[in-house]
């Protein structure tokens, strides 16, 4: 009674390697994620004051701790530097390598910058006409989708850089400096208060502006969707692993039972004790075992690779992974008891009947009356028939697991497709309508005379108030001058673009509509330097963020918003450069372009581990079926090739059937991946600042059918092998 | 006709060859009845495995009307044994999960023989199409595999101590049987066994001894089964 089959300690292992190194990796990386985030001592909300008020005071009365945001922008020819004290008590700075500057001389720089220029500990950098020695390393919480200069230009990690320094460094530098104010809660308030805290604070006069982490589309909602997108994809991919996994592992165990039984039945029958005979499936853990130390080892090769991949788009604090006892146990330990006691309890559930029962392994004469009431009925039935037939008749997991094939292929592979049809989605809608090249915003606004042919805007900030009673305070209303402008507002419900001179409203965007609840028709109140200019919304417009209204600069003007033409900003055809004395911004649609396919990377990533857990536990799942079959039927295979049949017509007879149960397994998962997929992006959609489209796609669906037919194909093409290898000499033994 | 010659066949034994079959040659004609004896390890198993096209020889040659099989590849093989074979066991092999009928649909499905009824009957087996192999008795499962062989209709029935797991009794049930449906369906028998009683039924006796064919003794006439001494 040794567990000889070689095919099933290389099953346990690899299915414990599996479940480890997948649990592992989905906790270390969004659990070690909050903890770093935690341990920099993460910021809540970010204030600006009016020019009279008093934060000392403001923190007593809505009891948060807060720290002074101060920074300088520097630009020289290529790059731009975010200068810092490094004084920080809230959003901590975490050093990867070296400490925190020291002398007037040193500065410590960000992690990206220095990988993408390859700055190192003691590297010079300049910075204008000084130049410093880098004497650390680090990272930032309130970074993680940064913008370095306040001008809208798309983070670049190569030429833009968060500095920290001392404080004779910081003052030696004459740039104008911008101070606002990060806040944390205390750790008394509960959640609900802090939001309570957050709605009246929203209300203060003496609050210029108040942007909550959740809300900052810029720099802490992109971590926010990430880790619940992480979590979600990860989670329900985590769960079917498991879920099959767990089958995979008992079925085995059960049919190595079957297989043993008329061994165990002899040894039962010689005068050996339940307990003696059982307990030798204990073992059974000690693969697990293996397995699972294999799979963390693997986790923790493979989850930093995968999270690089992810995090190429974000400034996100290296995850560090260390060992985790209680991990360890859980996932690893735990495992291989349980199944150890599963194989042990189920062994000793087979030793319940008699020896000669079980040596004559009477399990596989249950078949059930259903079969010879038919076999009666129609008795001309092929032989071939019949033999598929009794197969999976007794062995009904056979047929559950050949239609998991199908499902977990189709599943895995729909919902990868349906998430990089998402990130398409996102990135072409992000795009649509952006016909200018450069959008640029002026430090001083101008007059329409000056205007050249381009598209002239003029935004303003204000506070909006909503027909629900929430109210946004840093939003920005943008009158746009030209209906054929360069930047088009697009209509996802009437199919067209929005001419804005039609307007005789406001147009909020999709992401508004959802989060504050709007429909065409209501009145947004709008908030300019105490003044309130009720507007209606007439049109809704389809880009999955942002804080802007638009309105037609005639209906501006009527409306008292502007007093006259004028504009502040322009979307060009031109490629402008940027000049720090003329301009507030220049943003690029490169630039756009760029960073949206660097969010498009990450989804990308996401699906491909989708592909990859589908593929691997379908070929593992038929690989079983197929084995299992043919080890429990190979002395009844060798005598039908004795009596001639060809190996051909033996797979065929025995396996074949498989196929038709595995393409329902597949029809199931298309279902099961649809409503998957809507209730993931539909969880999704609710908490980010990204308004989601999603439709079921046919096309993912052939893809995946066409990659499930292929790797189908090719599986039973190799253990069409393993039937030919079936040799009749088997039959020549006794 | 089946003729045989210089058959060598030979296993690796450790570091040294063990012949199997040491230039084995024997003829047998149409409709015989042949009976292998021999004493354990004489190479009676081997003898037949290679002659039916189950076993590869590693030289000699085996003529079934002048159709050479010993160097056809396992897929010609294969078609041949299709056509030509059937074998009965020892340990019978019925699908334990296929019932008495379904059994003999394996054999008669090879050659689309749609008359399995009478086989049924011939063997006695009437009755009992539906049962699994598990409800029969030991020569009861014989039968079903007697059925089984000569469902597919073929010219050569190679038995592999087809009684050597029962008893007197029902031995000479099962080669009455045999001889029975023999005379209607005329086919050749090679059968192997212990039992040197059953010599006494076969038209030529072979005795084998070390892997070689030590005696050949032609039969003119045999006896009939009820006649048999044990
Ligand atoms: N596959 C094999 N590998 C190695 N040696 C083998 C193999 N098959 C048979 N032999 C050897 O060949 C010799 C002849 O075996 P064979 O089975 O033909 O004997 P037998 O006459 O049928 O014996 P028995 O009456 O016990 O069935 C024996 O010594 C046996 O050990
Ligand atoms: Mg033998």
């Amino acid at each position: 009674m040794k567990l000889n089959k070689h095919y099933f300690l290389i099953l346990v292992v690899v299915c414990a390697m599996f479940i480890c190194s997948l649990l592992v990796f989905y906790l270390q990386n969004t659990s070690a994620l909050k903890k770093v985030l935690a341990e920099q001592n993460q910021q809540d909300f970010t204030l600006t004051l009016q020019d009279e008020a008093d934060i000392t005071e403001l923190s007593k009365k809505y009891s948060f701790m807060y720290d002074l945001l101060a920074y300088k922008v520097i630009y020289d020819d290529k790059n731009i530097f975010r200068l810092m004290k490094d004084t920080r008590s809230i959003d901590i700075p975490m050093y990867s390598e070296g400490a925190a500057p020291k002398t007037i001389n040193e500065i410590a720089i960000d992690k990206n910058f220095s990988q993408d220029n390859q700055l190192t500990l003691g590297s010079a950098l300049t910075i204008g006409n000084r130049t410093y020695v880098i004497s650390g390393i680090f990272t930032l919480p309130d970074a993680i989708m940064p913008m370095v200069a306040d001008n809208g230009l798309a983070y670049q990690a190569k030429t833009q850089a968060f500095i920290l320094c001392d404080e004779a460094m910081y003052s030696i530098w004459e740039e104008l400096e911008k101070v606002s104010y990060s806040g944390r809660f205390m750790e008394e308030l509960s959640e609900e208060q802090q939001q309570n805290a957050l709605a009246e604070m929203r209300l203060n006069p003496n609050i210029k502006s108040i942007v909550s982490k959740e809300e900052n589309p810029h720099i802490l909602a992109a971590l926010n969707t990430k880790e619940k997108m992480f979590k979600i994809c990860l989670l329900s991919a985590v769960c079917i692993l498991v879920f099959t996994v767990i089958i995979l592992l008992t079925t085995t165990i059960i049919q190595n039972i079957n297989e043993t039984k008329s061994d165990m039945g002899i040894l039962k029958a010689l005068g050996y004790t339940t307990t003696q005979i059982a307990k030798k499936y204990l073992i059974i853990g000690v693969f697990v075992l293996v397995g699972g130390v294999i799979g963390y080892g693997m986790s923790s090769i493979i989850s930093p690779l995968f999270i690089n991949r992810i995090n190429a788009a974000f400034l996100v604090p290296d995850i560090p992974q260390n060992f985790n006892g209680l991990q360890f146990i859980l996932f690893i330990i735990m495992p291989a008891l349980c199944f150890s006691i599963l194989a042990f309890g189920l062994a000793v559930f087979t030793l319940r009947k008699p020896p000669l029962e079980m040596i004559y392994k009477t399990e596989t004469i249950k078949v059930n009356i259903f079969v010879k009431k038919r076999q009666k009925r129609r008795k001309t039935k092929p032989f071939r028939k019949t033999v598929f037939r009794s197969i999976i008749t007794n062995n009904i997991l056979l047929v559950f697991l050949a239609m998991l094939t199908g499902f977990m292929v189709s599943a895995n592979l729909q919902i990868a497709f349906s998430l990089q049809a998402m990130a398409d989605k996102v990135s072409s809608i992000t795009l649509k309508g952006i016909e200018y090249e450069s959008n640029v915003r002026y430090q001083e606004a101008k007059e329409m005379e000056s205007l050249n042919a381009d598209t002239p805007y003029f935004v303003r900030d204000c506070k909006m108030e909503f027909p629900n009673g929430e109210v946004l305070n840093n939003g920005q209303f943008m009158a746009l001058y030209n209906s054929m402008s360069l930047f088009k507002l697009y209509s996802i419900q009437k199919q067209h673009n929005i001419d804005i001179s039609q307007q005789k409203g406001i147009v909020v965007n999709d992401w508004m509509r959802k989060k504050y609840d709007l429909a065409i028709g209501d009145t947004i109140k709008i908030y300019i330097n105490n003044d309130i200019y009720p507007l209606p919304i007439t049109a809704i417009e389809q880009s999955v963020y942002g804080e802007t209204v638009y309105g037609d600069g005639a209906m501006a003007i009527q409306a008292g918003i502007l007093d006259r033409a004028v504009y502040n900003g322009v979307f060009t055809a031109d490629n402008v450069e940027f000049d720090n004395k003329q301009h507030v911004f220049v943003s690029k649609f490169e630039d756009i372009v760029k960073s949206s396919s660097q969010q498009k990377g990450t989804y990308i990533a996401l699906s491909f581990l989708f592909i990859i857990i589908g593929l691997a536990l379908s070929i593992l799942t038929i690989g079983i079926v197929v084995k299992v079959i043919i080890t429990a039927n190979r002395k009844y295979l060798a005598l039908m090739k004795a009596f001639g049949y060809t190996n051909s017509e033996c797979n065929r007879i025995v396996l074949s059937g498989f196929r038709i149960i595995a393409y329902i397994g597949f029809v199931i998962g298309t279902f099961y991946a649809i409503a998957l997929s809507h209730f993931l992006f539909g969880t999704l959609a609710k908490s980010s600042t990204i308004a989601i489209p999603m439709t079921p796609d046919s096309k993912a669906i052939m893809l995946s059918l066409i990659i499930f037919a292929i790797s189908y194909e090719l599986i039973m093409l190799l253990y069409k092998k393993s039937i030919n290898a079936v040799s009749l000499q088997e039959v020549m033994m006794k | 006709m089946l003729k045989v010659e210089n058959l060598i066949k030979s296993y690796q034994d450790g570091n040294e060859l063990l012949y199997a079959l040491n230039s084995v040659s024997l003829t047998v004609e149409h409709g015989e009845f042949v009976v292998i004896l021999g004493p354990s390890g004489s190479g009676k198993s081997t003898f037949l495995n290679v002659i039916s096209g189950l076993e590869s020889p590693d030289s000699g040659s085996i003529l079934y009307d002048d159709y050479e099989i010993g160097k056809l590849q396992q897929k010609e093989l294969t078609l041949f044994r299709r056509d030509k074979t059937a074998f009965i066991f020892q340990a019978y092999y019925l699908l334990p999960f296929l019932n008495v009928e379904a059994n003999i649909k394996m054999g008669a499905d090879l050659k689309g023989n749609q008359h399995i009824r009478e086989i049924i009957d011939g063997v006695g087996l009437g009755g009992l199409e539906q049962r699994l192999p598990h409800e029969l008795s030991g020569g009861q499962q014989q039968r079903a595999s007697i059925a089984r062989a000569l469902a597919k209709k073929p010219d050569f029935l190679f038995c592999d101590e087809p009684t050597g797991a029962l008893d007197e009794e029902t031995s000479k049930q099962i080669l009455t049987y045999l001889k029975k449906l023999q005379k209607q369906l005329k086919f050749t028998i090679i059968m192997v066994t212990h039992n040197s009683s059953i010599a006494q039924i076969a038209t030529k006796v072979i005795k084998m001894s070390s892997g070689r064919i030590v005696e050949v003794t032609n039969n003119a006439h045999p006896c009939d089964v009820s006649e048999l001494t044990w």
